[in-house]
Order: structure tokens, then C-alpha cells, then sequence
């Protein structure tokens, strides 16, 4: 039985040409193709003319409008939230990302309420506050003192465990991606807080006065980690932005250590971290609707 | 006579520099090379014209369950191949979110199957979780505030691994090039250039009749999403699992590390390297996922990208390839016939499939792309501009011919619009009524082994439309991937076994 496609594909050869695609009729020419499907450019050439001389030439204005399109999206974007050039590693600033902040509203009724579990009970906690006392007495070994200085530094949002994994040690030439992470850095504070208050968990220095933490305790509430949720919503988001990035295991590993560490520094429990991961992971379809733009932007500095 | 040249100042070494004036090829000439088309005049087909008959007598199309990315499953070429019914994504939640939640429901209840019993039994707590997931639980008001991260803005990977898995051609009358309009102000009328009815979207996949699943996963390093997707793949009774996505085991992370008999042991000893709390349990867990890719590849061929780092050695889950399992670890064939510059320098690839080519320039290898506008022969070396293959380093090896960089990429389906790997100035390439604004934008250029392990997934399951081999069977795996490979077994400077159709053939001797 003759299959519905063979004739279809013989009446339309799809080329590629240069950087783009070409559809042109074939009208029973006999085919050009040489060994191993490559046409001679030149028998193209006197092909194309008669036929597909118009849209040929549509092709060409095609390539020149994609790159002008990119430019023009740069310098847009420039005037309102492109970070700013960073100083001596400190942290670029972004201005209030309105737009995002409206179009993340605009959806509220698919992240207010997300199935988060339920923290565990007094009991239990204190339970967790025991293996955190083991890494309290860890961390001034020897051995953990590239950690306590890692802590410190993770006080304030600090995007070096972020952008090293992707191999950016100098923050110069990928703006978009850093602007991203800086407004993914902005909506997860606003959204952490409120499950935050939901719960209104304990500090694990309140459930076990033993535990004395390394850094000063947070003022809100413990469940869930808002470390935690910015390091993995930074990674799950990354992924999406690029999944073919060879750095994407080293990136949720590296966002893991961030949130691992304030286990370590005694303000988290495991299950705050744990917390944090499950959220970033739900909220990801969300944010890939909200901040579709600058994630397509981000994407263009590395495909 | 021809004037003289006006003074200018310049560079004479300028002149040498590549000129990018490649040849034009066909989008499919993958195709052809690979014997699922008879020649990109005629496309005629065996296997083509064998699957539809099939079809046509009611046959079940082969499933294709593809773990990735998700896909863009409204483009022209690849609604008709996605089943959306079944799709599911395991990114934004451990136990899957369904794309069609009422047509997985009821695909489910109807669904009798148990747990297999040639899976490991340790993850059987997985399934029996799946199935009550996906049994009601799904749907409970609770879990069901969870969305799919399914945008098909971000779809790019999964989009062109299904193009070149299955993607169906459009028949013209859906889809004739809109000619360019013109307004002429002094009639007040429009003009359309003529443009000979090109058909917009005249792209196949190797097997056009199968079905394709996606099952989308996210990055994150551990392991209980991979062990779910398979078993959803089992559940839904796939013919075939495409894994172009690597394993992010411990072990792939820090190679360094030996295992020894006591998990915790090992799981401390990798927290150190990995800088993270590994715990026992999760590295059991990765432990599982192995035994149980292993234990379904014997029944369900599961076809993998080697990698495309061009290293020693290959990306799990391909390095678990064994004969006695139906595990398929795929390498780069570049046109030239080489392997692809960055396919894995391993002689235990299962097979090559054809795929883009990339530049080295290092000891073992040196092929550099010399029309690209970048290469500048007077930059690289004076030698090389002697014509000395091994750009003058003599304990440099390389064979006749290797240093030839082939031109021709895979040509796969890219998301329409800005986004996907080929962008455009369109949102969206389809205007009003049905115009095709800008149907360049639906292909782009895709190599790596993933390219490769999207070929060779789409042959099987072309030899399983066309009734050539059989599913179904508890060593299936095993004979899929031996009638592939024929009697050759892998040779990384060859860029053998190849894949082909001729394999299928019924009169084809696969050794004994």
C-alpha cells in the first residue's frame, strides 16, 4: 500500500540554506541532490530564481530582522530592570519589577494555595534540632572552614553559587541571565514570606535553646526556607531556560549546599529545606508563564 | 580591459578567510542516508508504504514514550504524532501531573496491569504510589492546584527530539506558503507575488506513524522522578523509551569515588565530594534506578545519547549497555562517514547515527570548519597554510580524510516563534486565517548524540510499525538492539555499527 507521505515530501524540497530554511516546489525537476543529499549550491541557485526567487529574498531580510529583533529586546529591557553593572563582586541592583510583579498577581489563584506539607510537630521538630546539633559542633572543625565562610557570605543574596556552576566567574556578558535570577530573587521573597506566615513555624534555636546559631536568627518564621526556595526555583527555572547546559547538575548542587547551610549555621531545620525545594518546584510552571520574556532573553545569551 | 582596483589598505591574509558559502542540502538527507527513504527525489519508501498498510488494517501504532523535555505539541508537524491523552510531566511534581487529566483518569482505570515482576522489587513502593496518584488521587482538589511546566517556549530539546522521532508532513492545502502581499496605492488593490505553492511544512520524521508520549522531567540531581518516569513508560505499555537526557548519579558526578558493599560508607564519602548531605537512603535510590533501567531495557528497548563531550567514556544510563540488556548507547556519524567530533572516543558504542558535525583542534583531533567566516588560515597556523594535516605538531595522529568537517546538521522541528533554537520576529507563525507568516521558524538546526538517539529510536520503532520486529516479548530488548547492530560490533574510527533500514529486512542474516 503507497504510504500518504512519500508523494508530499517529493513535491517540496525543505532546503537549508546559509542560517534558514527553504521551501521551494519541485514541479518535476530532475533533483540536483548529489551523494549523501548535498545539493550543489550553484544548480540551487538557477532552481531558486524562477520559483522561489521572492521568498528567498523574504529570507534574507528573515536573518537581518532576527538579530536587529534581538538588539532592539536588549535595549528595551535595558531602561527598566537590566542589572546594573556589578562593583567588585557586590550583588547588581535591579529597579522593582513591576511588570513581573503584576503578571505573578495576575495568577494568584495558582500559587497561593500550593500543597505544601505540613510542618512536623514540637516533638518532631526537636527531634530534627538533634542532628543540627551535631553539625553545630561540625562547623568549627578544621574541616568546615570554607563552610562558615560560605555562611557568611550567604547572609545577603549573593549570586556567585549561582553563576559559578554555569561557568560565569566574572558577571560581564550575560546580563539577562543575571537579571533574571535578581527578579526570581525579588518574587520568591514576596512568596516565601507568605507561606512563611501561614505556618508560622519556630526557629529551631526556639524549640532547642541548646542550639546556638553561627549567624543572627532571621526575624520571620522558619517553614519554609526561603534560601532553599530561591536556590532550587533559580535551578529549576536555569533548567528550563536551558536544559542543554552541561552545568545544571553542578547548579542544583551548588543551590543545595546554600540551603544545606543554614542548616549547619542552625536557623533551618531539614524539613524547612525540604520545604523550599517542593515549592520552587511547583512554582517553576508558573514562573516559566510570568517571566516568559526575560527567560527568552536569558535563553538567547546561551543558545 | 578591467579597471584598476581604487587604493584601499588591507589585510592580505583577509582574503583566505572562510567565506561560509556552504552548499544548500535537503532538510531530510538523514533520511536517505539512514535507507528509510529510497532517494530525496521520489521519497519512496518500503518501510513507509509497510507501516501504513498496517495502520490501514487497524494495526496499533507504536509507543514511544520520550523522557525529556516537554515538547511543543501544537506545531504543525507534530500534533498529529504527540499524544496528548497520555503526556505527562514529572517536573513540577514527584507523582506526575497529566496533561489531559481526564483522558490519563480513564486511561488508568481501565488499566489492569500489575507490578511487573521482572522489576526489582524495590521499586515497587513507586508504583503502587503512581498508580494511586494517578488512580484518583490526581485529581483530589489538593494536588491538582499543581501545573505541568510544559510551556512550549521552553520545549526546545523535546520539540526537535520528536520532530526527528516522528513528525508528520503537512498536506498542502493546511498549509501553502501566503504569498507576499503587495498594496499598490494608486488601484487601492493587493498583489500576490506568485511562489510556485511551496508546501510550508514538508518535514518527516523516520517513523511518521508512530505515537509519541512525552514525559517531561526536570534537572535536578536525584533519582525518584527517573525511577517514576520509567515506570509510568512501563504503565502505558511503551515499545520503546528514548533517554537523550543523562543520569546525574553520584558516581557520574565524582568518578573518583570507588562503591564499595556499605551504602552509608559510600553515601559519606560522596557528601564530601559532592559538598552536599548525601543521604544513604538516596543513593540507594540511584542504586535502584540503575537495576531497574537495566531489568525494563530487557523487554523495552531504551535508546540513549553517548554524550557529547567527545570523552573516554560514556553518559549514564548508555554506559550500562551490556549484550544481555536492551540498553542502546548512540554515538555521532557526522556525513563525512567519521564519528562526529564530539561523539565519545569509545569502542563501546552500540551504534551510530547520522548527526551534525563539530571543530576540534587538539592532539587527537584536528578538524576545524574552514569555510566558516571565522577561520582565518594566517590565525591558525602556518603550517596548516602549508597544507600539513596535523597543523604542523608531529606526534599529532590523524587518519586520511579525518580532518574533513562535515557541513550538513540534523534538521529537526524547532518551537514557532521567538523561542526554540531558530528564532524569529513573530510571536507566532501563524496569522490571521491561517497564514503562514514565518514557517522558517518551525525547523532549526540540532546535532549531538541526542539528534543521533532520536534517529535510532525512530528506526526501531519504524521496524515495529512496519511489522519487522515484534514488541511485546521478555528478551524484546536484547533482539532489537542485535538485529540493529547486524553482525559489527562498535568501532569508534569507523563510526560502526551505522544504523540502517536494510537491518529489517527479512532475508537480512543478524548473525548467529
Amino acid at each position: 500500500m503507497p504510504n500518504p507521505f512519500s508523494k508530499l515530501l517529493s513535491g517540496t524540497w525543505l532546503l537549508a540554506i546559509g542560517e534558514s530554511f527553504e521551501a521551494v516546489p519541485v514541479a518535476g525537476q530532475t533533483s540536483p541532490v548529489a551523494a549523501g543529499g548535498t545539493f550543489d549550491a550553484a544548480t540551487f541557485v538557477s532552481v531558486a530564481a524562477g520559483s522561489g526567487g521572492a521568498s528567498a529574498l523574504l529570507n534574507r531580510n528573515r536573518n537581518r530582522n532576527r538579530n536587529r529583533n534581538r538588539n532592539r529586546n536588549r535595549n528595551r529591557n535595558r531602561t527598566t530592570t537590566d542589572a546594573a553593572t556589578p562593583l567588585g563582586g557586590e550583588t547588581p541592583d535591579i529597579l522593582l519589577p513591576w511588570r513581573e510583579i503584576d503578571r505573578l498577581h495576575q495568577l494568584r489563584d495558582f500559587w497561593v494555595d500550593l500543597p505544601l506539607d505540613l510542618p512536623r510537630s514540637p516533638a518532631a521538630l526537636f527531634e530534627q534540632t538533634q542532628g543540627l546539633l551535631v553539625k553545630q559542633a561540625a562547623l568549627q572543625t578544621e574541616a568546615e572552614t570554607i563552610r562558615r565562610a560560605e555562611i557568611l557570605r550567604e547572609q545577603e543574596l549573593e549570586l556567585s553559587g549561582y553563576l559559578r556552576p554555569l561557568g560565569l566567574t566574572q558577571m560581564g556578558g550575560y546580563p539577562q541571565t543575571v537579571t533574571l535570577f535578581l527578579i526570581l530573587a525579588r518574587l520568591c521573597e514576596e512568596i516565601g514570606l507568605r507561606y512563611k506566615d501561614r505556618y508560622d513555624a519556630p526557629r529551631p534555636t526556639t524549640v532547642n535553646p541548646r542550639l546556638s546559631s553561627f549567624i543572627p536568627v532571621p526575624v520571620h518564621p522558619s517553614y519554609p526556607s526561603n534560601h532553599a526556595f530561591l536556590s532550587y526555583t533559580i535551578a529549576f527555572v536555569f533548567a528550563r531556560v536551558a536544559p542543554e547546559h552541561p552545568g545544571i547538575a553542578e547548579l542544583f548542587l551548588s543551590g543545595r549546599r546554600i540551603a544545606e547551610n543554614r542548616e549547619w549555621a542552625g536557623v533551618h531545620y531539614p524539613q524547612d529545606t525540604a520545604a523550599g525545594r517542593a515549592l520552587a518546584r511547583m512554582m517553576t510552571p508558573i514562573f516559566e508563564v510570568v517571566l516568559e520574556d526575560q527567560m527568552l532573553a536569558a535563553r538567547e545569551e546561551w543558545v | 580591459m578591467t579597471p584598476p582596483e581604487p587604493r584601499r589598505l588591507e589585510i592580505a591574509s583577509d582574503r583566505d578567510r572562510g567565506r561560509g558559502d556552504y552548499a544548500a542540502y535537503h532538510a531530510l538527507w538523514h533520511l536517505a542516508q539512514i535507507g528509510v527513504v529510497a532517494d530525496l527525489q521520489t521519497f519512496a519508501s518500503e518501510a513507509w508504504d509497510l507501516a501504513a498498510a498496517r495502520i490501514d488494517d487497524g494495526a496499533r501504532r507504536t509507543r514511544v514514550a520520550l523522557i525529556d523535555t516537554s515538547v511543543a505539541v501544537r506545531h504543525p508537524n507534530l500534533s498529529a504524532a504527540i499524544d496528548t491523552d497520555l503526556a505527562i510531566d514529572f517536573f513540577s511534581s514527584r507523582l506526575g501531573v497529566p496533561a489531559s487529566p481526564d483522558a490519563l483518569d480513564s486511561y488508568i482505570k481501565a488499566c489492569k496491569k500489575a507490578y511487573p515482576s521482572d522489576l526489582p522489587a524495590a521499586v515497587g513502593a513507586y508504583w503502587n504510589d503512581l498508580l494511586a496518584h494517578l488512580r484518583g488521587d490526581a485529581k483530589t482538589l489538593y494536588t491538582s492546584a499543581v501545573q505541568p511546566a510544559n510551556s512550549p517556549n521552553f520545549s526546545a530539546h523535546g520539540t526537535a527530539m520528536a520532530g526527528l522521532i516522528g513528525a508528520r508532513p503537512v498536506a498542502p492545502d493546511a498549509s501553502a506558503v501566503t504569498p507576499v502581499r503587495i498594496f499598490d496605492p494608486v488601484s487601492g488593490t493587493y498583489h500576490d507575488l506568485p511562489t510556485g505553492q511551496a508546501v510550508a511544512f514538508a518535514y518527516a520524521g523516520v517513523d511518521p506513524f508512530c505515537q509519541i508520549v512525552p514525559i517531561s522531567t526536570n534537572f535536578d540531581p536525584e533519582p525518584e522522578q527517573l525511577i517514576l518516569a520509567l515506570l509510568y513508560a512501563d504503565l502505558i505499555e511503551a515499545d520503546i523509551i528514548v533517554l537523550a537526557r543523562d543520569f546525574p548519579t553520584p558516581a557520574s558526578l565524582a568518578p573518583h569515588i570507588p562503591r564499595t558493599n556499605n551504602v552509608a560508607e559510600d553515601a559519606t564519602a560522596f557528601s564530601l565530594a559532592l559538598g552536599v548531605g548525601l543521604s544513604a537512603q538516596e543513593l540507594s535510590a540511584w542504586d535502584s534506578l540503575q537495576h531497574l533501567t537495566i531489568a525494563l531495557s530487557k523487554r523495552i528497548p531504551v535508546v540513549c545519547a553517548a554524550g557529547n563531550g567527545a570523552q573516554g567514556s560514556i553518559l549514564c544510563p548508555g554506559s550500562l549497555a551490556a549484550p544481555d540488556n536492551g540498553i542502546i548507547a548512540v554515538g555521532a556519524r557526522a556525513a563525512t562517514g567519521n564519528p562526529a567530533a564530539y561523539s565519545p572516543e569509545s569502542d563501546h558504542i552500540t551504534v551510530y547515527a547520522p548527526s551534525g558535525d563539530g571543530e576540534r583542534l587538539d592532539s587527537r583531533l584536528q578538524r576545524l570548519d574552514t569555510q566558516s567566516a571565522r577561520f582565518n588560515p594566517n590565525d591558525h597556523s602556518i603550517a596548516y597554510t602549508a597544507g600539513l594535516g596535523n597543523y604542523g605538531d608531529q606526534q599529532a595522529s590523524n587518519g586520511t580524510g579525518v580532518s574533513t568537517h562535515a557541513t550538513q546538521d540534523l534538521i529537526s522541528t524547532d518551537v514557532p516563534g521567538r523561542a526554540g533554537y531558530n528564532s524569529s520576529p513573530n510571536a507566532q507563525i501563524f496569522g490571521h486565517e491561517g497564514a503562514v507568516l514565518d514557517y522558517r521558524s518551525a525547523y532549526c538546526r540540532y546535532s549531538g548524540t541526542s539528534g543521533a538517539a532520536a534517529l535510532t529510536a525512530g528506526l526501531l520503532s519504524l521496524a515495529m510499525s512496519a511489522g519487522r520486529i515484534t514488541p511485546g516479548g521478555a528478551q524484546f530488548g536484547p533482539a532489537a538492539k542485535a538485529a540493529l547492530c547486524g553482525t559489527k560490533t562498535g568501532d569508534y574510527a569507523s563510526a560502526e555499527p551505522a544504523i540502517h533500514w536494510k537491518s529489517f529486512s527479512p532475508d537480512q542474516d543478524t548473525g548467529s
